[in-house]
C-alpha cells in the first residue's frame, strides 16, 4: 500500500466514492421528493414547494407526533446512558467472575430480533398492566438502547489507564469523586456519542413501539401509518428534517471529539 | 514518616502461590527496593501496600496500625506508577493540587505548597501545562510531587524510572534518592533493573517465585550473596560447585566440570560439597600466570569505555565472564590468555 501503483490508486478513490454514493442514495431521492408540488409521490419532482413542510407543521397529529418521540427519545437515552455506562464501568474494572456472561447477557437485546424482545416485553407488560403506558415505551427503548451504550462506554474505559484511577485513589479521592472529576473528564466524547446513539435508536425504533405503545404516536409510527392509508409527500419532508437532525447532532460529535482531542495536546 | 510492617503475607491465585509468608520490616525514613524477576510477588506486595489488592492471609501495619483492610483512598500513601498516571484533563498544577483539595485545604495553603513542591522538582516553568506537553522525565517529575505533595505516611514507586532512556534515568536515580533523604520518607519501590535497586536502595529484598530469598544493604547483597539465585541476578555467573579435597596441605575444589580452584577457606571441609563464585572484576586476563591461573581463549568481548568484558572459554568448555579495566591491554577472540584471581575473592554460597 505504501506505494500504490497506477491501478490501485484509481481503484481505491472510486470504489470509495461508489460506497459513498450508494449509501447516500436515500437521501438523494427523499431530500428532492420532500420539496415536489405534486401530490403523489414522485421521482423526479415535478416542481417546487414548501407545501409539505407546512403540512407538517401545520397538521397537530404529526406535531404531537414529534413531541412524544422527542420526550420518550430524550428520556430513554438519558436513562440508556446512565445505566449501560455504570454497567459498562463494572463490566470493565469490576473484576468480577462471570463477568463474560454477565456482558453477552447485557448485549443480548442487539443480537435478538427485535420483534422477540416486542412480543416478550407485551406479554410482560400485559401482566404489569404496563401496556400502553409512556413508562413502558421509556423502558422498552432504553432496553434496546442499553447495549450500544455498554458497548461504546466500555471501550473508553478500557483505553483509559486504570494506573491513572488508582492514583486517584491513592491520593485519597472516593469513587464517586473519581467519576465525576477524572473519569467523565476523559471519556465524555464516547458518553456523548452513547448518548446520540441511544437518542437515535430511540427516535428511530418502531417495532417495539408498534408493540407496546397502545394510543402514543411517535413519528416513525405515524409514517408507517400514513404509508398504509394515504401516501403523500408529507413524510419525505419529515425524513427530510430527521436527517438534518441527525447530521447535525453527528457534526456535533465530530466536533466534540476534535476539540477533546486537541485539548489532550495529543 | 512511618515503619512499615510485612507480617505473614501469602496470596494465591487459583493454585499459584504469588506470595508465600512473606516478613518484612521498613524502618522509618529507609529506602527499601523490592527486586526480583517479573512475576516474582513483588508488584502483587506493593500493591496491597497501597490498598489496590488484599492478601489472603497476614498483616501490614503503618506506623503501628494494622491497614490491611483499610480502603486505599484512606491509607495516606503516596504512589508513582512507571506509566506516571498523571490526570491528562488537567494541568501541572491541578495534578499536583489534586490531593490538597481532596483534602479539602483552603486554596492559598494550596497554592503555596503545590509551589514549594513544584519548586523542589524544578518544574515551576510548567504549571500550566497538560501532562502531554511535558517529556518522559518531567512527567515523573509531576507525579513524584504529587505523590509527596500531601505528605504521605510513606512513598511507593513502582519502577518509577522504567520508561526512561539511560541517561535520564541515572539523573532522577540521584535525584529521586536526594529527595528522598531530605524529606525523610519511607520509601518503598519495585524494580526489576539490580543498577536501580543498588544505587538508590538503604536495603534490597530479593523475591524469587513468592519468597524473600535475601534481604540487605546492597554492597552486603552484591559481595554476599545468599546463593547462586541471587549472584546470578546481579550479574555474576562465575560460580562453581563440587567437592572439596586435601592436596597436601591445600584444600582443592574439584568442580562439576572438571576445574580444580584452591579455597584456602574454613568453610572449606574436606570432603564435603562446596559452593563457591567469583565476580567478573574480581579475575584478571592476562599472559601472566599467579596462583589458581588457568589457560583459557577469548570466545567473545564487548568494549564497554571504561571496563571491557570478556567471555573467556576454560579447558573442559567452561566459559567464564571476566571484567577488566578499558585502559588494559585488548584481547581479541581466539586468543590463548590466562586468567587468574587471589583466593581472598572468593565468595562462598
Amino acid at each position: 500500500m505504501n506505494n500504490p501503483n497506477g491501478k490501485t490508486r484509481i481503484f481505491l478513490p472510486l470504489c470509495g466514492a461508489l460506497i459513498f454514493l450508494f449509501l447516500c442514495i436515500p437521501i438523494l431521492i427523499t431530500l428532492p421528493m420532500s420539496f415536489s408540488d405534486s401530490d403523489t409521490l414522485q421521482f423526479p419532482p415535478t416542481g417546487f414547494s414548501l407545501h409539505w413542510y407546512e403540512n407538517f407543521l401545520e397538521s397537530p397529529i404529526w406535531v404531537q407526533a414529534m413531541v412524544t418521540s422527542l420526550q420518550l427519545a430524550v428520556i430513554s437515552s438519558v436513562i440508556a446512558l446512565l445505566l449501560g455506562s455504570l454497567a459498562a464501568y463494572g463490566l470493565v474494572r469490576g473484576n468480577l467472575t462471570g463477568s463474560i456472561g454477565l456482558e453477552a447477557h447485557f448485549m443480548a437485546p442487539m443480537i435478538i430480533p427485535n420483534i422477540i424482545t416486542a412480543i416478550a416485553l407485551y406479554f410482560a407488560f400485559a401482566k404489569l398492566d404496563m401496556l400502553g403506558t409512556f413508562s413502558g415505551l421509556v423502558i422498552a427503548h432504553a432496553l434496546v438502547a442499553i447495549p450500544f451504550v455498554i458497548t461504546v462506554v466500555s471501550g473508553a474505559i478500557r483505553a483509559f489507564d486504570v494506573r491513572i484511577e488508582q492514583s486517584a485513589r491513592s491520593l485519597g479521592a472516593k469513587w464517586p469523586r473519581i467519576l465525576v472529576s477524572i473519569v467523565i473528564p476523559n471519556i465524555y466524547p464516547a458518553l456523548f456519542v452513547a448518548w446520540i446513539f441511544s437518542f437515535i435508536i430511540s427516535f428511530d425504533e418502531v417495532i417495539l413501539t408498534y408493540f407496546l405503545s397502545g394510543t402514543y404516536v411517535t413519528i416513525p409510527k405515524r409514517m408507517f401509518t400514513q404509508l398504509q392509508e394515504q401516501v403523500d409527500p408529507t413524510i419525505t419532508a419529515v425524513a427530510s428534517l430527521l436527517i438534518a437532525g441527525s447530521l447535525l447532532l453527528l457534526l456535533a460529535t465530530a466536533r466534540l471529539s476534535a476539540r477533546k482531542a486537541s485539548e489532550n495536546g495529543a | 514518616m512511618a515503619r512499615v510492617e510485612i507480617k505473614s503475607i501469602t496470596k494465591k491465585y487459583r493454585n499459584v502461590v504469588a506470595l508465600d509468608d512473606i516478613n518484612l520490616t521498613v524502618g522509618e525514613g529507609e529506602f527499601l527496593t523490592l527486586l526480583g524477576p517479573s512475576g516474582s510477588g513483588k508488584t502483587t506486595l506493593l500493591n496491597m501496600i497501597a490498598g489496590l489488592g488484599t492478601p489472603d492471609v497476614g498483616r501490614i501495619e503503618i506506623g503501628g496500625s494494622d491497614i490491611t483492610h483499610v480502603a486505599s483512598a484512606d491509607r495516606n500513601i503516596g504512589i508513582v506508577f512507571q506509566s506516571y498516571a498523571l490526570f491528562p484533563h488537567m494541568t501541572v498544577f491541578e495534578n499536583v493540587a489534586f490531593p490538597l483539595k481532596i483534602r479539602k485545604k483552603p486554596s492559598p495553603v494550596i497554592r503555596k505548597e503545590v509551589e514549594a513542591v513544584l519548586n523542589r522538582v524544578k518544574l515551576m516553568d510548567f504549571v500550566t501545562r497538560k501532562p502531554s506537553e511535558l517529556s518522559g522525565g518531567q512527567q515523573q517529575r509531576v507525579a513524584l510531587a504529587r505523590a509527596i505533595v500531601f505528605q504521605p505516611s510513606i512513598l511507593l514507586l513502582d519502577e518509577p524510572l522504567g520508561a526512561l532512556d539511560k541517561n535520564l534515568r541515572e539523573e532522577l536515580q540521584f535525584e529521586l534518592r536526594q529527595l528522598q533523604k531530605a524529606i525523610g520518607i519511607t520509601t518503598i519501590m519495585v524494580t526489576h533493573d539490580q543498577e536501580e535497586a543498588m544505587s538508590l536502595s538503604d536495603r534490597i529484598a530479593v523475591f524469587k517465585s513468592g519468597r524473600i530469598e535475601q534481604v540487605g544493604a546492597p554492597r552486603d547483597i552484591y559481595t554476599r550473596p545468599a546463593n547462586e539465585f541471587i549472584a546470578n541476578f546481579f550479574g555474576a555467573n562465575n560460580i562453581f560447585r563440587g567437592t572439596v579435597a586435601l592436596s597436601g596441605d591445600k584444600k582443592v575444589l574439584t568442580s562439576e566440570d572438571g576445574i580444580e580452584i584452591d579455597v584456602e577457606r574454613p568453610e572449606a571441609v574436606a570432603g564435603k560439597p562446596l559452593e563457591v563464585m567469583v565476580r567478573p572484576e574480581s579475575i584478571s586476563i592476562g599472559p601472566s600466570r599467579q596462583q589458581n591461573a588457568m589457560p583459557g581463549i577469548v570466545v567473545g568481548s564487548v568494549y564497554l569505555g571504561s571496563t571491557i568484558r570478556y567471555r573467556v572459554s576454560l579447558a573442559g568448555g567452561r566459559v567464564l565472564s571476566v571484567q577488566a579495566p578499558g585502559t588494559n591491554a585488548i584481547y581479541s577472540d581466539n586468543e590463548p590468555v590466562t586468567v587468574s584471581w587471589h583466593s581472598s575473592e572468593l565468595q562462598v554460597l
